[in-house]
């Protein structure tokens, strides 16, 4: 080996800390060492010019620079050794700057010895360098550009004018950013719409940039020319129809605070963020659905009507209420009400009173549409067998279809279980004979007094020529009582009780009633003795005996609470053991001898909870030795329902299993062709009104399915997510609690059967719905859908994902606003008149929601004294942990300061600041202007800032010129909130796999010499993704990235680095430490059952870490094999 | 993010190893609250020990410039090595002050010149405040400790607080000595509320000049009167606009500069503050079942809280008290433990509190008049 040792005093960086001359007189004892050099800057021209003259000269085969970091000057003198022909790796690097001189300043002498060990192992490593393959990658002439703010546009613009395809990557709904929202820039005060909007026009109609706004990345891999970029589209819900005219803005129901303004106004769920947003067409903000119509049975759309409501548009929301379900006012008083289980307004106080509202729109709108029968579309008619909830609500799905149905019902009213198993008081005849009435308006048939297998049979149906027939003939009877002493006089069952007391009779019921069972017809049951009692002049006496506890009772918790109110005694974890007679007592004849013995009481045993059973309900065990006695001398059983199955005769191959109907549960359609069932009497599992509602949608829409052969998808058939509030989100409602709906008095309700609640009025309604907290921001009401003209409203777009390949990658993700809530005493979000001055720029602007008026939030007054208070979550670590500067702030505040002096002359403003920073160019120019403008600038901290009772705010302000502390009122506070990594900023980093640094911004590759380079090869930020910085700055930048890009992309192919990692498939076991550690996602792990990992060198940058992290050897690192970092740790 | 609440994070269970810091103010004016810390921590589990080789804090002293810094000092290592001798290193403290001043003890006793010199001093009683000790003891406010076991409090609730708003007074010597080590965030405290959450409780969050102190300021309470109670009643009447029902504390100074001191200055101002005053672990105690008189201790307290005791139940008809007794404590409930307290808690200011003590029914006629806490 014949080697050269090539010192640097770089400038004195070096050799002010080490005696290079003493060095090199070192070096020059080393074995193979046959050149020595010193110089004040090797990596300059004179520094090249020795190592080629010597080289020459000396014949050297080998060079040693002994310098600064390789990361710094490595690819200079890796450079300079190619041009001398004697390969890259011929070089070997001696670090004494960083590795010595920068950190040993203060023990020179140590530092000499160390300097002579480093170059002692560079001189032994050198020799065992050998060349290293390199690869040679080809590059797409396109690029990714993430972010559609100042500094995304104007790298796009640069790429695509140097004929670069672009893909530009917006997530909100227009491309603008930040910029868009300002009201005027510094220091020039021109409005930022002015120069941002020929560059959206621009932008919008360039042919090299694609455009995807609401669109994020999911994932970026491969290499760099060669990156493959997965894109989720959200869908807009507006398709490309759309003209702008906005007439969709008027009617949308939904407001919330508006993003594009900061809050300060509202927006609606249908939205365009301003007047010149690329792409122009409008877009639905919406989560998916709310809980309550996923929770609904027959998904209906309880937020769109609660939303109607809200603004007083009753006969919208009836409309809304009405579709999905014929039965909105019967449903709006005894539906089980799962939308209000599930309300997340119930998690903060109270659930919406979603039934309350429901009931008053369905009672005040529905009797005053009138009904047009439906026209016939098609020949075939249809049956339904059975008039109840399922029944009549799947006659009215066929009659809208455009099919003639005729109902036979056994009874003679209408109504099924809701007319005769629900008493007055709590379902008004009424009520539910007009919801008949309109169902029947349609132009169905109603037949009453015709019961199947009696009257008419289903075969003899089929014979008059219906083509299909729907069974909805329910649960009529009650389930058989298995006790001893249940068929004596005075026992009898709920649901006979109510049929009776429903088709006008009067049940006979005895001074003392006890009532079996924990349902609602039980709950019902007692409540409609309690009134007959009363009704026959005696004081009620009604006992309800249930075998669990209140938590497990299927029956409503209200409802027991009103039956209390009418003096219902209830018996929790007790059971029935034998109902006692007269006989009983005297011992004498038997059970079942003679005639029927009158009821004395009934013999009952308390229980307590045992395990769960297989349903994970806990089952009664009873207690053994807790029997007791209760007189009675009536009991009522409410404890199952059972199948009246004459229908079955005359309807040949109709299977019945376990009491119910068998049905297939995709087509509905029994074991006989043709005909269907639902409801009760079907084996699917439906038993509340409403799901009987969705067994009759459903019903329709298989009856028509197979009859027309089609496929109909009920909109209720798919499920999409269920949207929340966020806990946080949650965590900001002021709590309160839900309209009381006025309730006649427990004691004077009991006398009669006039309904118990009274309903909401109008205001009522409206104060109540307005409660809603919009879970999923769209409502799904509709209206949209309705006004708009050009048919652009699509329910039927889903998020989409898209592949595409690009070369380079420009990351223009931009900050966000600091959370000025985070700091506590200055009141951002808990004073009305604290606001940030991302809020004062949409107030200053013209184009902003006050059309540039200043008034502050809290009466919409003029301010007449401001205070501006600078650094809020910057240079502030102990509350925010925020250290940097946000750089644009000082000149923000002085820039709105200036505007408000201009427009609102009598208005005082004065800026509280830590330190006045202007470095920018004419920035110090336009503060002196500023200043002469009458803004006050005080050198001061702000302790707290309190609120008066007219809403003015209390300043407690540090002056930090004079060290006093005072006092001062104003009647508006803005707060610079300083800047951090965005959201955005955020995700691209982890999905890019690049470096962050304070703050969440993204870290360049070297501070001064690569500013726009990331770590990872071919990827370039820019803007305020990289750090705070002003318009001007995030332009150059911008531009600086695109020219980094372009750079790269123009010749066309890359050659892999020197210096990558490689691993050995034989020695590899798999384990995946390199996948994980690899900051460039270079590595990846094979599947299967030899497993084992791959580098890709195309990615790779040979930084060493998975090397070093590998347990067994199997990876590696080109130019840092084991002989080499032996020969230099040994100098062997 | 929320505007008004802040969420504290969780922090460690701490199972045991707890010396139980006393507190001269603590067992001098309000020995319930010392009462109603063990009974907590033996409802959470927690295994701890009252030291009788445990010293005064001595921050009172220091802080009113009666005793120089070195003795202090001293007598903060003495304590801290009689807790890791004793195997109880996790020094718990009832009262910010001793919180404090043994945490600033700490912090001084890290310089090495200081350490010698008090060692120095140490090594004629035989301890030293070595490495071992430094190491191995830890500084906590009892609410730390109390946080770590916060997700069992749901479960213990015995006494519903529903509708009861609660609003925190923030301890300065807690909140702002050693600012990174409060729990949460120190300008908007929020332990002491999301302690009584699960019991019903209505917290506040942040409230306008929440972390004003409550003008006890030591010595300043007696040399400068006027200006201390000024600052008491500038939070009084910050908190009236709240329209809290019970201010919580978390420091025997702030407690007794509240309890003492309320009446005397609506009663001067002729303005209203209807609210209580208790100290966390009171309330919380009462929130699971603890008797009011045995574990709580109210009848040391100068305010009248029988309203609010009756509101939450904690006054019903005795056949149906919900009282979870004090292990180890006498659970005959004779109706004669309501006895005014003997520590010495009556102050002459007040003399209507023993004699409110000493009814076993509810309040007196003149006192049933005034507006009951939270009866908006």
């Amino acid at each position: 080996m014949r080697a050269g040792v090539f010192i640097c005093e770089c400038g004195g960086n070096i050799s002010g800390v080490v005696d290079v001359e003493s060095l090199a007189g070192h070096a020059r004892t080393l074995d193979g060492v046959v050149e020595v050099a010193v110089n004040q800057f090797m990596c300059g021209t004179e520094g090249r010019a020795l190592i080629a003259d010597a080289v020459e000269e000396r014949g050297l085969d080998h060079v040693v620079i002994a310098s600064c970091s390789p990361r710094f000057q490595g690819p200079t003198f890796e450079r300079i050794a190619r041009e001398l022909k004697l390969g890259e790796n011929a070089v070997a690097f001696a670090n004494v700057r960083e590795g010595c001189s920068f950190v040993h300043r203060d023990m020179p002498d140590k530092a000499q010895e160390k300097a002579k060990r480093i170059v002692e192992g560079a001189v032994a490593r050198v020799r065992h360098q050998s060349d290293l393959p390199r690869q040679r990658t080809f590059l797409h002439r396109s690029v990714l550009v993430v972010g559609g703010g100042i500094a995304g546009m104007t790298a796009a613009e640069e790429l695509s004018g140097a004929g670069l395809d672009v893909h530009l990557v917006e997530r909100e709904q227009s491309l603008g950013g930040f910029m868009a929202r300002l009201a005027k820039t510094f220091p020039t005060e021109d409005c930022a719409m002015c120069s941002l909007a020929p560059r959206l026009t621009s932008t919008a109609v360039d042919g090299h940039i694609h455009i995807h706004t609401l669109t994020e990345v999911d994932e970026l891999t491969g290499p760099p020319g060669e990156f493959r970029v997965r894109l989720r589209h959200k869908p807009r819900y507006v398709s490309e129809a759309c003209v702008g005219c906005g007439e969709c803005i008027a009617v949308c129901p939904v407001k919330l605070p508006s993003h594009y303004d900061l809050g300060v106004c509202e927006q609606t769920a249908i939205s365009r963020p301003f007047a010149n947003a690329v792409p122009s067409t409008f877009a639905i903000e919406k989560k998916g659905w709310s809980p309550c119509k996923s929770a609904c049975a027959v998904h209906t759309s309880a937020q769109g009507y609660i939303a109607l409501v809200a603004e007083g548009r009753f006969e919208e929301a009836y409309r809304v209420a009405s579709e999905p379900n014929p039965f909105p006012s019967v449903c709006g008083r005894i539906c089980t009400a799962l939308c209000e289980s599930t309300c997340s307004r119930g998690e903060v106080d109270e659930p919406i009173a979603i039934a309350g509202i429901k009931r008053f729109v369905a009672d005040t709108v529905g009797p005053t549409l009138p009904v047009q029968p439906a026209p016939v579309i098609h020949d075939d008619v249809v049956a339904v067998v059975g008039a109840g909830p399922a029944g009549l609500t799947c006659a009215r799905d066929l009659a809208q279809l455009g099919y003639r149905v005729t109902v036979f019902e056994a009874q003679e009213v209408a109504g099924g279980m809701l007319r005769t198993g629900i008493p007055d008081y709590r379902l008004p005849h009424d009520v539910l004979q007009r919801e008949i009435d309109q169902v029947l308006a349609l132009g169905i048939d109603l037949r009453l007094g015709q019961r199947a297998g009696r009257d008419f049979t289903v075969d003899g149906l089929f014979d008059q020529g219906f083509k299909a027939v729907y069974l909805a003939t329910g649960l009529q009877k009650s389930a058989e009582i298995e006790l001893p002493g249940g068929d004596l006089e005075g026992v009898t069952r709920a649901v006979e009780l109510l049929r009776e007391l429903n088709l006008g009779g009067t049940p006979a019921v005895g001074d003392k009633v006890v009532v079996i069972g924990g349902g609602d017809v039980a709950l019902d049951a007692a409540r409609s003795v309690i009134r007959l009692q009363q009704q026959r002049g005696i004081d009620p006496d009604v006992t309800l005996v249930y075998r669990r506890t209140q938590v497990e009772m299927p029956a409503n918790a209200s409802e027991l609470e009103e039956a209390r109110e009418e003096g219902l005694k209830v018996e929790f974890l007790v059971q029935p053991v034998e109902i006692l007679s007269e006989s009983d007592d005297e011992d004498a004849a038997g059970p079942g001898q003679g005639p029927a013995s009158r009821v004395t009481g009934i013999r009952l045993q308390r229980c307590k909870l045992g395990e769960p059973d297989a349903s994970g309900r806990r089952q009664p065990v009873s207690v053994e030795g807790s029997e007791f006695e209760l007189a009675a001398d009536t009991v009522v059983f409410a404890v199952g329902q059972a199948l009246v199955d004459d229908f079955a005769q005359g309807c040949e191959g109709l299977a019945i299993e376990g009491g119910q109907i068998r049905i297939d549960r995709e087509t509905m359609m029994t074991t006989r062709e043709g005909v269907f069932a639902g409801g009760d009497a079907a084996a699917a599992g439906f038993f509340t009104a409403i799901e009987a509602i969705a067994a009759g949608r459903r019903g329709a829409a298989a009856i028509h399915n197979y009859l027309r052969g089609e496929r109909l998808l009920p909109v209720w058939n798919e499920v999409r997510d269920t949207a929340r509030p966020s806990a946080e989100e949650l965590d900001g409602i002021e709590i309160g609690q839900r309209v009381p709906m006025t309730m006649v008095d427990g004691l004077v309700r009991r006398a009669d059967w006039a309904e118990v609640g009274k309903g909401y009025s109008a205001e009522e309604a409206v104060a109540e719905a307005k409660r809603c907290l919009n879970c999923a921001v769209c409502s799904d009401c509709g209206s949209c859908a309705r006004a708009c003209p050009s048919g652009a409203i699509d329910w039927d777009q889903r998020e989409t994902t898209e592949e595409i390949t690009v070369g380079a990658v420009i990351l223009a993700t931009g900050h966000r606003q600091f959370d000025a809530a985070r700091k506590i005493p200055l009141g951002y979000g808990r004073h009305a008149n604290v606001i940030d001055q991302g809020q004062l720029s949409r107030l200053l602007s013209a184009a902003g929601p006050t059309e540039g008026e200043l008034f502050r939030p809290s009466d919409g007054a003029v301010p007449k004294r401001v205070f501006m208070l600078q650094c809020v979550g910057s240079r502030d670590v102990t509350s925010t942990g925020n250290a940097h500067c946000s750089a644009i702030c000082c000149l923000f505040a002085t820039l709105n300061a200036s505007l408000i002096r201009q427009h609102y002359p009598d208005t005082e403003v004065t800026i509280g600041y830590t330190d006045l920073r202007a470095p920018g160019k004419a920035h110090e120019e336009y503060y002196r202007l500023v200043q002469e403008r009458g803004v006050r600038y005080v050198r001061g901290r702000v302790g707290e800032i309190l609120e008066e009772k007219d809403g003015s705010l209390r300043v407690h302000l540090e002056d930090t010129m004079t060290g006093r502390k005072h006092e001062e009122v104003f009647d508006l506070v803005v707060l610079s909130a300083g800047l951090e990594a965005s959201d955005g900023t955020r995700d691209i980093a982890r999905v890019a796999g690049v470096q962050t640094g304070a703050a969440g911004f993204i870290r360049e590759d070297h501070p001064k010499l690569r500013p726009v380079d990331t770590q990872r090869t071919g990827m370039f930020v820019c803007g305020t993704a990289q750090g705070p910085k002003s318009i001007p700055d995030s332009i150059a930048q911008a531009k600086a990235a695109a020219a980094r890009a372009i750079a790269m992309l123009s010749s066309g192919f890359t050659m892999t680095a020197a210096q990558v990692a490689a691993s050995d498939p034989a020695v590899c076991i798999g384990c995946g430490v390199c996948e994980t550690v690899c900051p460039q996602k270079a590595v990846v792990l094979t599947t299967g059952a030899d497993a084992h990992s791959i580098v890709d060198p195309s990615i790779c940058r040979g930084c060493g870490i998975c090397a070093a992290e590998c347990p067994t050897g199997a990876i590696q690192l080109g130019g840092f094999s084991d002989a080499e970092v032996l020969a230099e740790a040994t100098l062997r | 993010m929320s505007k008004r609440f802040t969420k504290t994070p969780d922090t460690p269970r701490i199972d045991g190893g707890v010396l139980l810091f006393r507190s001269c103010l603590v067992s001098a004016e309000y020995p319930g609250v010392e009462a109603s810390t063990k009974w907590l921590f033996e409802r959470f589990g927690i295994e701890y020990i009252v030291d009788p080789e445990q010293t005064c804090c001595t921050g009172l002293g220091y802080y009113s410039d009666l005793i120089p810094i070195q003795t202090t000092v001293a007598l903060a290592a003495r304590n801290a090595c009689v807790a890791v001798d004793g195997d109880h290193p996790v020094m718990s403290y009832l009262c910010s002050t001793c919180y404090a001043i043994n945490k600033k003890a700490r912090n001084i006793l890290d310089v090495a010149d200081y350490r010698r010199q008090t060692n120095d001093v140490l090594a004629k009683i035989g301890r030293q405040y070595d490495d071992r000790v430094s190491d191995t003891v830890e500084h906590k406010h009892v609410l730390d400790v109390i946080w770590g076991a916060h997700e069992s409090v749901p479960g213990l609730v015995r006494r519903r607080l529903d509708g009861v708003k609660v609003a925190t007074h923030p301890a300065c010597h807690y909140c702002k000595v050693f600012p990174d080590e409060t729990m949460g965030d120190n300008e908007n405290f929020m332990v002491p509320e999301e302690l009584l959450t699960p019991a019903g409780a209505v917290p506040t969050g942040a409230y306008n000049e929440k972390t004003l102190h409550c003008g006890a300021g030591f010595r300043q309470r007696f040399v400068n009167p006027s200006i201390s109670l000024a600052v008491t009643q500038q939070k009084l009447r910050r908190l009236a606009e709240e329209q809290v029902d019970v201010l919580v504390h978390m420091c025997p100074n702030c407690h007794v500069q509240y309890d003492r001191y309320h009446d005397i200055i609506a009663a001067s101002s002729g303005e209203e503050y209807p609210f209580v005053h208790l100290h966390v672990q009171q309330l919380l105690a009462l929130a699971l079942g603890a008797d009011p008189e045995k574990v709580v201790g109210v009848q040391s307290h100068t305010q009248d809280v029988e309203p609010f005791l009756e509101r939450i139940g904690a006054r019903g008809d005795r056949r149906q008290r919900t009282t979870v007794p004090m292990t180890g404590t006498d659970t005959e409930d004779d109706g004669g433990a309501r006895k005014k307290g003997t520590e010495g808690a009556q102050d002459k200011a007040t003399e209507s509190a023993p004699e409110k003590a000493a009814e076993g029914a509810p309040t007196a006629s003149g006192r049933s008049a005034r507006p009951q806490a939270g009866a908006r």
